[in-house]
């Protein structure tokens, strides 16, 4: 049996697995009547000349995990820049909805200097930086909550090791961290999977499934499909300057994959 | 020369703690630069500024009827020269395909030659007190007043103090710009914050230490410190402390030799720093370095016939 596909009724010891098969039936139940959590309109984003995707619509449901997919360069990142506010859109609104907090990010791994003298501690910390402003020292409660969030990544015998001395697999765990530290209920995640061993996608994975039952409105890019598909409720396939949205089983079909990536064969992928 | 009479006398006490104080606030503040890797900006400032200098000194003369060369003039004239080339040249790197490094050198040499241009145009006119305009090249610290220790002592304290009270928006910047804009700082406003207590901690400098070496004083301490550091929290006080110290020392030798000048004196001292810890610093020095490289071919000689799992066993 594919991964992912659990028949109603059976019970899993998976709890991210029976959390999502609960999750579709009751989305299935309240169709498409939520306000979305994100509202992407008409979005258009170039880098100079160059449009790297024009007239772009998806809607992201609240207290759902949606994987964004999609080959090299259809502007994955570009997108989540653009929903984050960090890449300005030439024309077209993104609108966030019922938005108590700040969004938790998580962005890719590469982009950081590994060298800054900084401990995980210290970085998990940071994502509490966001209820601070830009005066105050953290408190007790703050280092409580960054405590919190390293024990729930699975790295609290780390906090105190610089970050240069850390995996591949320890270095997302610490981003993924100071995600938790920012106490948002949604969360964008880019590429978490990335490059990771069994130990930490299994961290990542049960830290998804508990924020996702507590309610949380999560966006991941992907590129396994098989894993978006057996991970995620909803996804966005961008590819060609478009975007598929809809449940998986609906928008990751071979068609819509084929299409997006310009290739003929990647059905495979999926089965 | 005796560390006693350093202190004593008048004129060596201001050079003394003047270019302690210059040391105190480029290190502080040039720890961010360092961490930023764009160290090179600090020289933008600095050789930039000369532009600023002369122009500021044309401008004081001439229109407001004032003297060009007092040091807060030369603070307003380089500072404002100094923050626009690092922002132009910021810009340039994002808004083009010029890279950072290329962005810097470009605006560096404009700003200098222009700076060049003006100085000898000025030095060619009959502008009252122009005479000591070239010295801002080179620097001449045996000048510096107790007006100036005291302008000096509130921009550097100034820039330190802004570094405190922002230092975590500072922090989360350097490290994660992406992030840090997540957790609502306005990055845009923070860099140029940020740029301007740096182009300030420098600007302090040219008149003691000249247009050409105080980039040594924001480059050099960050460099030794990073090597025995590794917070950022430390880093920062030990850049400063190690820029206040090599300041003061350098020009203890240079007042005890006597015929040679503070600003390079200085300049070697901090190199000299640089050096020590690259070499000895615990954990990241190269000293370190062979000393891991050699117990793991101990390690490795000592136990030949077993396989990589077996090794890490016994």
């Amino acid at each position: 049996m594919r991964p992912g596909l659990i028949p109603d009724g059976t019970t899993d010891p998976d709890p991210l697995q029976h959390s999502i098969s609960l999750r579709r039936r009751a989305a299935a139940e309240k169709g498409s009547l939520m306000t979305p959590a994100i509202s992407i309109r008409d979005l258009t984003v170039s880098y100079g000349e160059i449009p790297v995707f024009s007239g772009l619509s998806a809607d992201i449901a609240p207290g759902r995990i949606t994987g964004l997919v999609g080959p090299n360069g259809c502007g994955k990142s570009t997108l989540l820049g653009a929903v984050l506010g960090s890449v300005p859109a030439r024309s077209g609104t993104v609108t966030i909805s019922h938005r108590t907090t700040a969004i938790g990010y998580m962005p890719q791994t590469a982009g950081v200097d590994w060298d800054f003298p900084i401990t995980v501690a210290d970085t998990v910390l940071m994502g509490t930086y966001g209820s601070l402003g830009w005066f105050a020292r953290p408190r007790a409660a703050h280092r409580e909550r960054a405590a919190a969030a390293l024990e729930e990544a699975g790295i609290s015998e780390l906090a105190r090791h610089p970050i240069g001395e850390l995996s591949g697999g320890q270095r997302k765990r610490t981003f993924l961290a100071r995600l938790l530290a920012q106490d948002s209920d949604l969360l964008i995640m880019d590429e978490p999977f990335a490059g990771v061993d069994t130990r930490s996608e299994a961290a990542i994975r049960s830290v998804l499934a508990r924020r996702h039952a507590a309610g949380s409105t999560i966006v991941l890019v992907h590129h396994d499909l098989g894993a978006v598909s057996e991970l995620c409720h909803e996804a966005i396939v961008l590819g060609g300057g478009q975007a598929v949205t809809g449940p998986v089983d609906e928008v990751l079909t071979a068609a819509v994959i084929d299409r997006a990536y310009g290739l003929g064969r990647t059905h495979e992928v999926l089965q | 020369m005796t560390l006693w009479s350093l202190l004593t006398e008048h004129s060596y006490r201001m050079v003394l703690f003047g270019t302690g104080i210059i040391g105190l606030g480029a290190g502080a503040l040039g720890a961010f630069t360092y961490l930023r890797r764009q160290s090179l900006l600090a020289d933008v400032v600095s050789h930039s500024s000369l532009l600023g200098i002369v122009g500021g000194f044309a401008l004081a003369v001439t229109v407001f009827g004032i003297d060009g060369r007092s040091l807060p003039v030369l603070i307003l004239g380089a500072g404002l020269v100094g923050l626009g080339a690092s922002l132009l040249a910021n810009a340039i790197a994002r808004r083009s395909r010029v890279g950072i490094d290329a962005a810097m050198a470009i605006i560096l040499a404009l700003c200098f030659g222009a700076g060049m241009v003006l100085l000898r145009l000025i030095q060619k006119s009959s502008l009252p007190g122009k005479g000591g305009l070239g010295a801002y090249l080179f620097g001449s610290a045996a000048t510096i007043t107790r007006a100036d220790l005291i302008t000096t002592a509130i921009f550097s304290g100034g820039a330190i103090i802004v570094v405190l009270l922002l230092w975590k928006p500072f922090v989360a910047v350097t490290f994660d710009a992406a992030f840090a804009r997540q957790l609502g700082y306005r990055v845009g406003l923070v860099d140029a914050v940020m740029f301007a207590t740096m182009v300030i901690a420098i600007v302090v400098g040219i008149k003691a230490v000249g247009v050409i070496l105080m980039v040594a004083f924001a480059i050099a301490p960050p460099a030794a410190a990073r090597q025995w550091t590794r917070k950022v929290g430390p880093m920062v006080s030990l850049s400063g402390a190690f820029g206040a110290l090599g300041a003061m020392t350098g020009t203890w030798i240079s007042v005890s030799i006597g015929s040679v000048p503070t600003g390079p004196v200085i300049v070697l001292v901090l190199t000299a720093l640089v050096f020590i810890s690259l070499f000895f610093a615990p954990r990241r020095s190269l000293a370190a370095r062979w000393r891991r490289a050699r117990r793991g071919r101990a390690a490795l000689q000592t136990a030949p016939a077993a396989t990589p799992w077996e090794a890490g066993r016994s």
